[in-house]
């Protein structure tokens, strides 16, 4: 087997969940395609790269993705009891 | 082995080790202290007070730390020392002006604390991964002061910052990814030595640099700019414009300088040319002053790329620029916050009569205006004509005329403000607070706006200097 | 030759999650969805023979963080009234990029046909990632120590309810 599946695999689901944060409206729903856009990056990090470097650069990208979808959703929650709507269409405070 | 260098690291990671004790006193020491609520922002102001008086020249050697993760440089202890004053600027304007409730104090000076800290990383950085990591160290706590009042124009501005910060911070991850593959190393030294890259090491550049141009705000990512800076506290504005752009620009340099040619030289071109024209004629109607800030920090980071364009003497150029920015920028902010009522800044006939009812505030404000604009004798025009003749002599006449152009179409927007402040008639008689802190740091940065400017002489020789280190 | 069809089997199972996802209006179906693409991830990396990061992948991905998105779902129940957002063009823009990112990654991939993954399944050592994440990368653990602490004072700030009085 060579590297060409693994990187495809890769990058169709990178394209997929990019796919899915550009053409969704709801805040939930963008912030689980962005934690899936970093786990398909994640893939191409370990499958690709020299070993065992890549595994500890992808094991200190978990914690980032685990840091982003904690801030992500702390302002999920804050934006639900401030604005009563998490539709992105809805949120229209500032001009533009 | 000579003990100097060593020495110097020494002192130099100290200044941060310090903020980081600083930032826990902040978070910490109200809790369990009963007395010392309220102190925060003065435990935060005398912290960042004493790491810039102990600030030393450094030595004109590469101290490279941890492995090459972090490596000291002249240029390094440069950013360092404008990062810190940023942050001494922005720590008197929150003084002065609380941006959030009292409650919250302590997580507030926390979170800029820990942004200084990530852009004191990325600037040292020496490897792309560890610039992902203070990218991420910088905006996380960013995302959460821009919408640390809870209300509807500080959460959305937040909201709109981390889903935009967060799909650049994703694909930047894709890029870094795809540069594992092909390097062995990610350090920039080994970068610019592996010579000519493939096409799948080409992809992954072009996807880091399009993760940080995010940040930096060049024209096809700013969309978040403007609404982030307008409905962001407007002291945390101030620091987006003056330190994240700086942050951002110093690793696009890097990235830039390891192409001699070819399509990613012709990416960079693109992105100077479409940033300068596109803000600037975005820029032209807006009403609120805030988001006409925001339009010409947007354009400013174009200028700044048109200076990579020069090499060397560009870097120079973008040295000297960064500071004297920042000075404008921290300064218009701040006559902001000195006028500001509601939650989104006056807007431009809000300053109607400004001249007759605040005269110094007026003639400050001007003054950032034209030294925005690139009006002789102010700083900003040095600052422009350095980094356009760095470009010009390298050869890139074309993309300097397009800024050029644009910078003169700037004009209108800056000069709309001055109108408005010495033309038209004042709209009602007001009360105003006595001068505090606020006009302290608007006079500080117009007093630097010219001084720099009169005198560029040693601030252009400290950044000659450090624009070799690097 | 199991671990390559394992591979893609596992491979098709999180595209598919993800397209499903894509059509899914129900944020806990949708979570689940991704809960799956996660799982079939860290099947993905037990096949590269990264048995740590295929049990990290459970723990943290596929536990800690999908936690945080189902509580965040419970207690926004605005997050159920979700309907689709009536602009057409912004949707056509988004799959279009999406399908230029994915082209073009596909063709500037092309090379990687040439490069041999190692057969089999081996043993990466542990010991191997925690030298090199106390070694080469010490300086980055620990800024991400700060990056974690940071980001739970950020969702702190932001989400905590605040003492009116204190």
């Amino acid at each position: 087997m060579n590297a060409y599946p693994l990187a495809a695999i890769s990058f169709l689901l990178f394209a997929l969940a990019a796919a899915g944060f550009l053409t969704c409206g709801s805040l939930v729903r963008m912030l689980m395609f962005l934690e899936l856009m970093l786990n398909a990056a994640n893939i191409a990090m370990v499958a690709l790269g020299p070993q065992p470097a890549s595994q500890a650069y992808a094991l200190m990208l978990f914690a980032v993705a685990a840091a982003e979808a904690g801030v992500g959703l702390a302002l999920i929650i804050a934006l639900a009891s401030t604005f009563r709507t998490l539709e992105a269409e809805n949120i229209k405070e500032l001009k533009g | 082995m000579n003990s100097e260098p060593f020495a110097y690291a020494a002192n130099a990671l100290s200044g941060p080790l310090l903020l980081l004790l600083a930032a826990f006193a902040c978070l910490l020491a109200p809790l369990f202290f009963r007395a010392l609520r309220g102190t925060q922002g003065a435990i935060a102001l005398s912290a960042v007070l004493i790491v810039l008086a102990f600030l030393r020249r450094a030595p004109l050697v590469e101290i490279s730390c941890f492995n090459g993760a972090l490596l000291l440089t002249p240029a390094s202890a440069y950013l360092w020392a404008f990062a810190f004053a940023v942050l001494a600027a922005v720590i008197l304007l929150s003084l002065a002006r609380p941006p959030a409730e009292e409650d919250s104090g302590g997580e507030y000076y926390f979170l800029l604390f820990m942004a200084t800290l990530g852009l004191a990383a990325l600037i040292a950085a020496g490897d792309l991964f560890t610039a992902f990591i203070a990218l991420e160290l910088l905006s996380l706590p960013l995302y959460a002061l821009a919408g640390i009042r809870r209300s509807k124009p500080g959460l959305e501005a937040a909201y709109k910052y981390f889903m935009l910060g967060a799909f650049g911070s994703a694909l930047t991850v894709l890029g870094i990814a795809l540069l594992n593959a092909v390097y062995p190393d990610l350090a920039f030294a080994a970068l610019m030595q592996a010579g000519a890259p493939d096409t799948l090491a080409l992809a992954g550049f072009v996807l880091v640099i399009a993760g940080f141009a995010f940040k930096t705000a060049l024209v096809p990512f700013h969309m978040w700019v403007p609404d982030a800076y307008e409905g962001a506290p407007t002291q945390i504005s101030a620091f987006m414009g003056a330190a994240v752009k700086a942050g951002g620009v110093i690793v696009l340099w890097r990235l830039f300088r390891i192409f001699e040619f070819g399509p990613v030289r012709e990416i960079f071109w693109w992105l100077a040319a479409v940033t300068a024209v596109a803000a600037n004629l975005m820029a032209l109607a807006q009403t609120g002053l805030k988001r006409l800030l925001a339009y010409s920090s947007i354009a400013h980071a174009g200028y700044l790329t048109v200076a990579f364009f020069g090499g060397q003497r560009g870097f120079e150029a973008v040295l000297y620029y960064l500071p004297v920015y920042a000075m404008a920028t921290i300064g218009a902010f701040a006559v902001v916050l000195a006028l500001e009522k509601g939650e989104k800044g006056p807007a431009i006939e809000d300053l109607a009569g400004l001249a007759r009812t605040r005269p110094w505030l007026a003639a400050a404000m001007a003054a950032f205006m034209f030294s925005l604009a690139g009006v002789p004798p102010l700083a900003g025009f040095f600052a422009k004509f350095f980094a356009f003749s760095a470009a010009v002599n390298s050869g890139y006449t074309g993309l300097v005329v397009v800024a050029v152009l644009m910078s003169a179409v700037s004009m209108y927007y800056y000069l709309k403000v001055t109108v408005a402040m010495y033309m038209k008639p004042p709209a009602a008689a007001q009360a105003y607070p006595a001068p505090g802190a606020v006009e302290a740091v608007v006079f500080l940065m117009a007093a630097g706006v010219m001084l720099t400017g009169v005198f560029a002489r040693p601030l252009l020789a400290l950044a000659a200097e450090a624009s070799r280190w690097f | 030759m199991i671990l390559t069809a394992a591979i893609y089997i596992l491979g098709a199972g999180a595209a598919l999650a993800t397209l499903l996802m894509l059509f899914q209006r129900n944020p806990v179906k949708a979570a689940m969805l991704m809960l799956a693409a996660l799982l079939c991830t860290a099947g993905i990396y037990l096949a590269l023979s990264a048995q740590l990061l295929a049990a990290l992948q459970v723990i943290v991905y596929a536990g800690a963080i999908m936690t945080l998105f189902i509580v965040a779902v419970t207690v926004t129940p605005q997050a159920w009234r979700d309907r689709p957002a009536p602009g057409r063009i912004s949707r056509v823009l988004g799959l279009a990029a999406a399908a230029v990112i994915l082209i073009e990654l596909m063709k500037v991939s092309a090379g990687l046909k040439l490069v041999a993954l190692g057969a089999g399944f081996t043993e990466t050592g542990t010991l191997g990632i925690a030298k090199q994440l106390f070694g080469r990368f010490f300086f980055q653990f620990e800024l991400l120590g700060l990056v974690i602490l940071a980001s739970i004072v950020a969702a702190a700030a932001l989400a905590l309810k605040r003492r009116t009085n204190p």
